[in-house]
């Protein structure tokens, strides 16, 4: 789930560094995963739009490309005006790879 | 032997006296983009000051410090969604400080969007992925490589100027002498009668 190769190419091969970019990410990342969910909660698309797109970003910095791109697909189907089906579906998918990779984030900070 | 690893790259040494009081502003409302990239822009480029904004409203705020770089995130409402945008950031500062130059980071790969922001004037766009902050580190590169031509070519267009105010200073110095002032020259002395 977890490319650290590109967090690492991102860090110009220092680990230490790396390390800190790991952890600047799992420091800020919980909160918008709460938002996630109860924007999923409230059929809040535009807020779910708003968070996938800036979850996105931080995904294919730590290397979660598949992440980032299933966050991408979340983004485009929640830029609609309504509450799109599959939508609650895709928010669910997006959070159970988060807290994958986060796991696999961890285990990489803490070795 | 063996000790060149030790001696001062020239490469980055020129680098270095080039971003000499380079001011830069950052500017994007995640505040993990934020860190990482100024991490990585101040162990690239010595001697420049970095500063962090999250908001479009604050970085116009602070323009009259006329920042040499802006690096600016093209979606900054993405959190609030009535902050300015930030097109309608790079609109401001073309207008308020037109001689600061805009690299836009977008977390889109589309065309469309780069083709809006380089008319905008902007002077690069960046898709935030791995190789990002490579390219805006190349990008601020080349802001100044651009500023250091533009700075010899005025130079030297001084020096063209000089030299050609001073030949014609000498030029009109000669005919004011040749009319005006013949005794000054022995060959019109002696065709005027004077000697």
């Amino acid at each position: 789930m977890v490319n650290t190769s590109t967090v690492l190419q991102l860090a110009r091969g220092d680990r230490e560094r790396a390390v800190s970019y790991v952890n600047a990410f799992l420091n800020g990342v919980e909160p918008q995963l709460t938002l996630l969910r109860e924007s999923e909660a409230n059929r809040d698309a535009a807020q779910i739009k708003r968070t996938a797109h800036s979850l996105k970003s931080q995904a294919r910095y730590m290397g979660m490309s598949s992440v980032a791109s299933h966050l991408e697909r979340l983004e485009q189907l929640a830029a609609g005006e309504s509450w799109p089906d599959g939508l609650s579906e895709s928010t669910h998918e997006a959070i159970d790879m988060m807290e994958k990779a986060i796991g696999e984030l961890r285990q990489f900070a803490e070795s | 032997m063996g000790n060149s690893g030790n001696l001062p790259n020239p490469d980055k040494r020129n680098q270095t006296a080039q971003m000499k009081n380079l001011l830069i502003f950052l500017v994007d409302d995640d505040a993990m983009q934020n860190q990482m990239l100024r991490d990585h822009l101040a162990s690239e480029l010595d001697d420049a000051t970095i500063e962090v904004m999250e908001t479009g409203e604050r970085c116009l705020a602070q323009l009259e410090r006329k920042p040499d770089v802006v690096v600016l995130d093209y979606n900054l409402s993405s959190r609030q969604s009535s902050a300015l945008n930030g097109l309608q950031v790079l609109e401001e500062i073309r207008i308020k400080h037109p001689s600061a130059e805009v690299i836009m980071l977008s977390g889109q790969d589309k065309l469309d969007v780069a083709v809006e922001i380089m008319k905008n004037g902007a002077f690069d766009y960046v898709v935030k992925s791995e190789t990002a902050f490579l390219r805006v580190t190349s990008s601020i590169r080349k802001v100044m490589a651009s500023r250091k031509l533009k700075r010899q070519l005025a130079a030297t267009k001084r020096l063209v100027g000089f030299v050609i105010a001073g030949f014609v200073a000498i030029v009109a110095f000669c005919l004011i002498v040749w009319f005006f002032i013949p005794e000054w020259i022995p060959e019109r002395r002696i065709r005027l009668g004077l000697d």
